[in-house]
């Protein structure tokens, strides 16, 4: 008999609980009750929040320790309920999706979230691989819900296709990884690696081939081709939702084994810092350089999403504290920039009906909170202070100085430089740019909740820029309480 | 009386303005000329409060304000004066005001317009009082959103181009100065970024790191003040900038730079500053006589006055390099004397500009006798520039060059040969503009209206004041300077 405390484990079975609940609601009394679905659901995954942080200091592991809560891990958690909430909230206002089935999309929504839990506790590879595939299979049906839209579909597949061979390969190395050790523990495998006389090279193999899946999951070079193609065709809450919780829990997942498998990696000498920096290197260059070419505001999120997975990984590769300081700030900060960021792209698209930049043309004359808003979340995704964009960069370079990874911070200081051009594209959209047809088009109302939404977003974006206080001491409490 | 955390309060009034005029109806726009013109006008008189409660023989920072901001990374809310910050502050306090009252000229998106100006404002008067180099990293960040909107809206037919070079450049430039930042704070020991603390213990920095660092603070720089080659987007971004916005780019921005070399550069890293000293030199004697060459080749006045701020930039260079007690004063002083006339110069451009709708030099002619104050002023403004002995820009350069001979003899001859150069296109542009026969065109030309002789006579007044008694701004500076020298050795 497994003994399971069920104690650590509530936060995910609250949102399990609560998709169920969502869908039977929806099933029973049908049109009656679409518009209590939203914040019922609101409700449900803001008490697994609270039944989260509520876990808050503990360090522990269960169910034959495939399962690890620790400080890192409710964090991160807590950004991904974050993100559903605030993306439960920009539903309301997403017009294409309409009424249909809106009971089959939130309960979708919420089984997701509790997926992307569990892959950020996961604590051994048969867990985090069921995990994963939890979470990629709602994803290709969040991606391709809008059935009549042929993008949509599109995407979908893509998605798919994708995620099926990027998981094949990661459980191609799993399995070498469980041929050396006989464990699919992580942990086990670790103390079997460091024993065991293992060729390093084999080690190396395997541990990348199994990192291709999170790779795949937080769309870093070279596994981002279906970044953009996703991103524009599928929902825009659900775009933003996988930009900020699928990638957050990829991160997350990613930390975990690169932090815990770093000793069995030290024997494989510089090579796995080579590629992780390879992958870094490239997905910073890449998505900005490729991101200036784009006239869609949902792909030019995407490149830019490219591009932030490599200042991410810097953090992952410097390890130890600042490393861990660095992530766990990013994270956050790019929870709020761009949750900011998509939830005006789709208000923009809702009011004007289009993602194109020149959609966003006299946006300034048009809707001027609503281009200062975007501004300031442009601006903090270019790093620039004082928003919270910049320090998540300011602390990454500084992870990086300090361990003297300089290569690293400088492909990283060029990469903000043409990362600003990109972002400046839009700003010149919104400021500079003149087009007086455009104004004459009406501009549609923005519904409450996606104020509140982007509300919350700019409190975050600013006062974690001028106060980042906190948010470095909770990443402190990570690396102190960090499982394993 | 002394009030306290009187700096914070000076470079947050603008914030306070900005956070008013966001609540403002854009449409009354007398109201928010006259609003943002005394939030600047306060900000100028708090700083005169700075003069009082300065003590002028004291050489270290004064009016400090020191404060953990974020503890897991030392990170401090410092910030002070010195002999060194505060002629710098009060310039910006002073040209703020005028380029504000310059800016009433604007007509289109008035509201937007003097957000984003008090916004610069802030960001350059907290530059030059941050004595933590993350919050002086901020302050430097800050002023590059609002300058790029300020250039790229109410710029003038290229403006878009030239305010993303601007953006891009010194972004580039920033972003490097950060590593090296960041790589002073992990080397010292306890990590701080406390300019003063970095400053106690430049000892134990050895010379390589010192040279790696120097390298990528100077990038940031030199892209700033800026040092050939690095000066290719100044003309764009001049030219294109409306009036007021070119004077505070001319008079502040570049000043962010040279500030930069005696604040950090220099004391930090001493060993690496003598090692490049010869480097410097030659690089202000390029800027002098570059700068001086390709001004004279200019067709457009702007572009004209834009190109002698390059070769202006170069004294200080050169006084820099020297790193002598003269040398520094002069450097300093060149950039504070440079502020008020390029400024006044700038806003004259404007003047001429809102007249005639062209800046071709050729254009003119004979404008002595349609606009006869406009004419005194500008030659006054121009002498000053050009070095005439009893205005302000002789005494700095000829303290720049005096400095620099004892150690850079044949630069220093070399870079003499700017003057001659600088006097021969100032005096040519007059020439063309104000001589010769009367042009048919210009004959109904205004002469300069109240306001703006309102902007331009204070600075006039400073001029003849620096160049007959440098004393009353050189007394400020001194002790301060004197001991930065010291550092050196």
């Amino acid at each position: 008999m497994v003994d399971i405390d069920f104690s650590l484990l509530l936060p995910e079975l609250i949102l399990i609980g609560g998709a169920f609940f969502i869908i039977a609601l929806d099933l029973i009394f049908r049109r009656r009750v679409t518009w209590l679905l939203l914040p019922v659901s609101v409700l449900i995954v803001a008490f697994a929040m609270y039944v989260a942080i509520d876990l808050a200091g503990t360090v522990a592991s269960t169910v034959m320790n495939t399962f690890v809560v620790d400080t890192f891990s409710i964090v991160m958690k807590v950004i991904i309920m974050l993100a559903t909430i605030f993306i439960l909230m920009l539903t309301d206002g997403y017009k294409p999706l309409g009424n249909a089935h809106q009971g089959e999309f939130v309960g979708l929504i919420l089984l997701a979230s509790s997926a992307m839990c569990f892959m950020v506790s996961a604590g051994d590879m048969v867990m985090l691989y069921v995990a994963i595939e939890f979470t990629s299979i709602i994803s290709y049906i969040l991606v391709g819900y809008l059935r009549r839209n042929p993008l949509s579909i599109e995407a979908g597949i893509k998605y798919f296709l994708f995620g099926a061979v990027s998981s094949a390969i990661m459980l191609f190395g799993m399995s070498l990884l469980y041929v050396l050790t006989a464990t699919t523990n992580l942990g086990g495998i670790v103390e079997g690696i460091m024993h065991g006389a293992v060729n390093p090279k084999i080690v190396l193999v395997s541990v990348s081939l199994f990192m291709v899946g999170l790779a795949f999951k937080m769309g870093a070079v070279p596994m981002h081709l279906w970044v953009p193609d996703v991103y524009q065709g599928a929902p825009t809450p659900i775009t933003a939702y996988i930009s900020v919780a699928s990638k957050t829990a990829g991160v997350a997942a990613f930390l975990r084994i690169a932090f815990w498998f770093a000793p069995m990696l030290d024997v494989a000498s510089g090579e796995w810092v080579n590629i992780l920096s390879f992958v870094s290197m490239a997905s910073m260059v890449l998505g900005t350089v490729i991101g200036i070419l784009q006239n869609n505001l949902k792909r030019l999120l995407a490149y830019s999403a490219i591009s932030h997975i490599g200042f991410i990984i810097i953090g992952v590769i410097v390890g130890q504290e600042v490393g861990m300081i660095a992530v766990v700030y990013y994270m956050v900060a790019y929870l709020f920039m761009t949750m900011g960021a998509f939830a005006i792209v789709i208000m923009v698209a809702d009011a004007t009906g289009g993602y194109e930049l020149n959609d966003y043309v006299m946006l300034s004359k048009r809707k001027p909170s609503l281009a200062l808003l975007m501004t300031i979340f442009l601006i903090s995704l270019a790093g620039i202070p004082p928003t919270v964009g910049f320090f998540a960069k300011f602390y990454v370079f500084a992870a990086a100085i300090k361990q003297g990874y300089i290569m690293l911070a400088i492909v990283g200081v060029l990469a903000s430089v043409v990362g600003l051009f990109m972002y400046a594209r839009v700003l010149k959209a919104m400021y500079l740019d003149k087009n007086d047809e455009i104004m004459k088009k009406p501009f549609g109302a923005i519904p409450p909740p996606s104020w509140a939404v982007v509300g919350l977003c700019l409190l975050g974006t600013l006062i974690f820029g001028v106060y980042p206080k906190p948010i470095v001491e909770i990443a402190r409490y990570c690396c102190n309480l960090f499982g394993g | 009386m002394n009030i306290p955390h009187l700096l914070s309060i000076i470079v947050f009034t603008p914030v306070v303005g900005i956070i008013v005029l966001l609540f403002v109806d854009g449409k009354k726009h007398k109201f928010i000329r006259w609003f943002s013109a005394i939030i600047t006008l306060i900000v100028l008189i708090l700083s005169f409060f700075v003069f009082k409660q300065f003590n002028f023989s004291e050489s270290g920072v004064q009016l400090v304000e020191k404060g953990m901001w974020i503890p897991q990374f030392n990170i401090k809310y410092f910030l002070g004066v010195d002999g060194l910050s505060l002629p710098l502050f009060f310039l910006t306090a002073l040209l703020s005001f005028l380029a504000c009252v310059g800016s009433f000229g604007i007509k289109e998106r008035v509201k937007e317009y003097f957000i984003l100006y008090l916004l610069l404002v802030t960001g350059m008067l907290g530059v030059f009082v941050a004595l933590d180099m993350v919050i002086f990293y901020i302050f430097w960040e800050v002023v590059l959103v609002p300058m790029y909107f300020l250039i790229g809206i109410w710029g003038g037919p290229k403006r878009e181009y030239a305010a993303i070079k601007f953006f891009l450049y010194t972004l580039f430039g920033s972003v490097v100065m950060l590593l090296g930042i960041l790589a002073l704070y992990f080397t010292s020991n306890p990590h701080t970024f406390d300019m003063m603390e970095i400053i106690a213990q430049r000892a134990t920095f050895t010379r390589n790191f010192q040279i790696i660092v120097w390298l990528a603070m100077f990038i940031g720089f030199a892209i700033k003040v800026p040092i050939f080659p690095f000066h290719t987007w100044l003309p764009d971004a001049h030219v294109e900038a409306p009036t007021p916005i070119s004077v505070l780019l001319a008079g502040i921005l570049l000043k962010m730079g040279g500030y930069g070399f005696l604040r950090l550069s220099f004391p930090m890293l001493p060993e690496a500053s003598k090692y490049f000293a010869t480097f410097f030199a030659i690089l202000g004697f390029i800027n002098i006589v570059y700068g001086a060459l390709v001004a004279m080749a200019q067709k457009d006045l702007k572009k004209l006055i834009a190109y002698s701020s390059v070769s202006h930039m170069g004294y200080v260079l050169l006084g820099f390099a020297s790193m002598t007690q003269m040398g520094y004063i002069g450097g300093v002083l060149q950039m504070f004397n440079h502020g008020i006339i390029t400024g006044a110069l700038f806003l004259l451009v404007g003047v001429i500009y809102d007249r005639a709708h062209t800046r071709d030099i050729y254009a003119f002619g004979g404008l002595g006798k349609t606009m006869p104050v406009y004419f005194g002023i500008m030659t006054f403004s121009c002498f000053a520039s050009l070095g005439l002995p009893g205005l302000a820009g002789f005494v700095s350069e000829f303290l720049c060059l005096i400095g620099a001979f004892s150690v850079f003899k044949v630069i220093v001859i070399a870079s003499a040969s700017g003057m001659i150069i600088t006097a021969a296109y100032f005096l040519w542009t007059l020439q063309r503009m104000f001589m010769g026969s009367e042009n048919e065109r210009w004959k109904d030309l205004p002469d300069m209206s109240g306001r703006e002789l309102f902007t331009l006579i204070p600075l006039m007044i400073l001029m003849l004041l620096i160049g007959v008694y440098p004393k009353i701004i050189v007394q400020v500076m001194k002790p301060t300077l004197n001991y930065l020298v010291g550092l050196m050795y």
